[in-house]
């Protein structure tokens, strides 16, 4: 009887917990993945050395702040033509 | 050397990035945040490693006092446009928590003790009085404020208030297991 | 009619009857705690292990322990309630009522000692299943950083670049995003590392710290020297330099911070 008070208690803890919704949880988990993003006005893709910033082909910002030298991000990857 | 750790990075101060991930937590689609301040996702992923590790780093805690600071503020310049969606009822009891302290004692009560009934507090918050975490700790932090001027007293007396709150949630939760494990317990 | 202290004898025999009394209940109560904390742990720690096992799981293995953890201490804080309403009130009700040269005295100073180391084994017990209980969010880093590995180097070869479809080989590994140019054309891609690999940052302290256990030890039962300490903060930074060699700076940085400390102190 006195074991039974432990089991049932961890067994309704555990269904709680498996129903009970999860803060934040709407936040799938997902896998490694590759993607570009081409410019929105003209299509183009944005080649390493005309940098992140700036469309090279039509001028659209794609960036609206300045790179620093981050951990990646580097401040080269401004695109020269501000 | 303090100065350094408040310098913006990637044009972005500690002021936004505090306002971006309070709204994060709100429940703002992130991408709506990114666009709002100009940013991309890897930019994000910097300055969501880089200001955290400030924050590690600076012995002072300067960093991390005035992220929470800027974490309670409601307003930002970029951001003001882009809402959470809150209920009505989430609305009215999140204003409720800001004007009356005892209220909220009681939601923090009641949430501490969600947690050591296996519930997820914070959800269990949202769920039940419509108060997002963000919202939450932005007002629990305005009050760690208050507390430095109310006095040693006032703050043990709401203290104690959020302890009697909690172990009357904690009745109700256990109860709803079916009572604590050790309840048939007597001396 | 009264011995040499005052008391009567009858009152003196109701004293010694009731202190025997609690103090037996007191044991016989708290024997049945250690059994409920027992039954508790001994079920769960399985159920927490398999849950952190899984890596979906991670989330109802919070709520679990948290949800375990809360009624361990409902039965530790039983325990010490019971300690003050039937222990150390009885010990003040009998301090007012016995002189301390009373030979009673000892008796009732003895009843307290007893059930005081009693309740102190007892919390020694609690803090056994606390450790287990908590212990378990360690338990599987090695298997949880193995999996990191493991789902970085499956993907690693397979991305190609969106504008020109040439490869693009990942040459290390990232756990957050990052910009890469394509080999053939040059064009920016984005690679995101995905969940699992991001969660290499949340676990790699800890992983670091349970690596180099045996220093943080050793500076323990060292006499918790500077130079001991440095020996643990140096192996946990490499090992963290190690896992994420690209965050080596701030690594360094907190190796100073907290090192610095140390020498102070």
């Amino acid at each position: 009887m006195a074991e039974n008070k432990a089991l049932s208690f961890l067994e309704s803890l555990k269904k709680t917990a498996t129903t009970q919704k999860s803060y934040g949880e709407s936040t799938e988990d997902y896998p490694p993945a590759m993607d570009a993003a081409l410019c929105p006005n003209c299509g183009a893709g944005r080649a390493k050395q005309d940098g992140l910033t700036h469309c090279a082909y039509c001028g659209h910002r794609f960036l609206d702040v300045n790179l620093d030298d981050g951990i990646y991000l580097k401040k080269e990857d401004n695109s020269p033509h501000v | 050397m303090d100065k350094d750790y408040l310098e913006p990075i990637h044009g972005i101060s500690l002021q936004d990035y505090a306002a971006m991930a309070k709204r994060m937590v709100q429940g703002v689609d992130e991408t709506l945040i990114f666009e709002a301040m100009g940013i991309d996702r890897a930019i994000w992923d910097e300055l969501n490693t880089l200001w955290p590790q400030r924050m590690a780093e600076d012995p002072s805690f300067q960093v991390s006092v005035l992220y929470s600071q800027y974490f309670s503020e409601e307003s930002h310049p970029k951001l003001d446009g882009i809402r959470a969606d809150v209920s009505s009822e989430g609305a009215a009891n999140l204003e409720r928590i800001k004007t009356d302290r005892y209220f909220f004692e009681e939601l923090a009560g009641a949430r501490n003790a969600a947690y050591e009934y296996g519930l997820d507090g914070a959800q269990w918050i949202l769920d039940n009085f419509g108060i997002n975490l963000a919202d939450f700790q932005s007002v629990s932090m305005r009050y760690g404020e208050e507390n430095q001027r109310i006095g040693t007293e006032a703050m043990l007396a709401y203290l104690h208030y959020q302890d009697e709150k909690k172990e009357e949630y904690a009745e109700r939760f256990a109860a709803e297991r079916g009572g604590n494990v050790a309840d048939d317990v007597e001396f | 009619m009264f011995n040499r202290s005052g008391i009567g004898k009858a009152e003196e025999r109701a004293w010694r009857e009731e202190l025997r009394e609690i103090e037996t209940r007191w044991f016989a109560f708290l024997e049945k705690l250690e059994t409920k904390m027992e039954e508790l742990c001994s079920a769960a720690l399985p159920e927490l292990r398999a849950l952190r096992r899984d890596p979906e799981s991670y989330r109802v293995y919070d709520k679990m322990l948290s949800g375990v953890s809360g009624q361990l201490d409902n039965i530790r804080k039983k325990a010490f309630d019971t300690h003050d309403e039937k222990i150390i009130c009885t010990w003040y009700r009998f301090k007012e009522t016995v002189k301390m040269t009373d030979s009673l005295y000892d008796t009732g100073y003895a009843f307290r000692q007893k059930c005081t180391d009693r309740h102190n084994e007892f919390e020694e017990i609690h803090l056994g299943w606390h450790e287990l209980l908590q212990g378990t969010r360690k338990e599987n880093l090695e298997e949880a950083y193995e999996r990191i590995l493991k789902i970085f180097n499956d993907a690693k070869g397979k991305f190609t670049c969106k504008q020109c479809g040439a490869p693009i080989p990942l040459e290390k590994m990232y756990v957050i995003s990052v910009h890469l140019a394509c080999p053939a054309c040059s064009t920016q891609n984005t690679f995101d590392p995905g969940s699992d690999v991001r969660g290499l940052s949340f676990i790699a302290r800890d992983l670091a710290e349970k690596r180099v256990a045996h220093l943080y030890e050793a500076y323990q039962n060292g006499g918790r020297t500077p130079e001991l300490y440095r020996n643990y903060a140096r192996a946990r930074c490499d090992e963290l330099n190690r896992m994420l060699p690209d965050f080596k700076e701030h690594h360094e940085r907190r190796y100073l911070i907290e090192t610095q400390g140390e020498d102070n102190g």
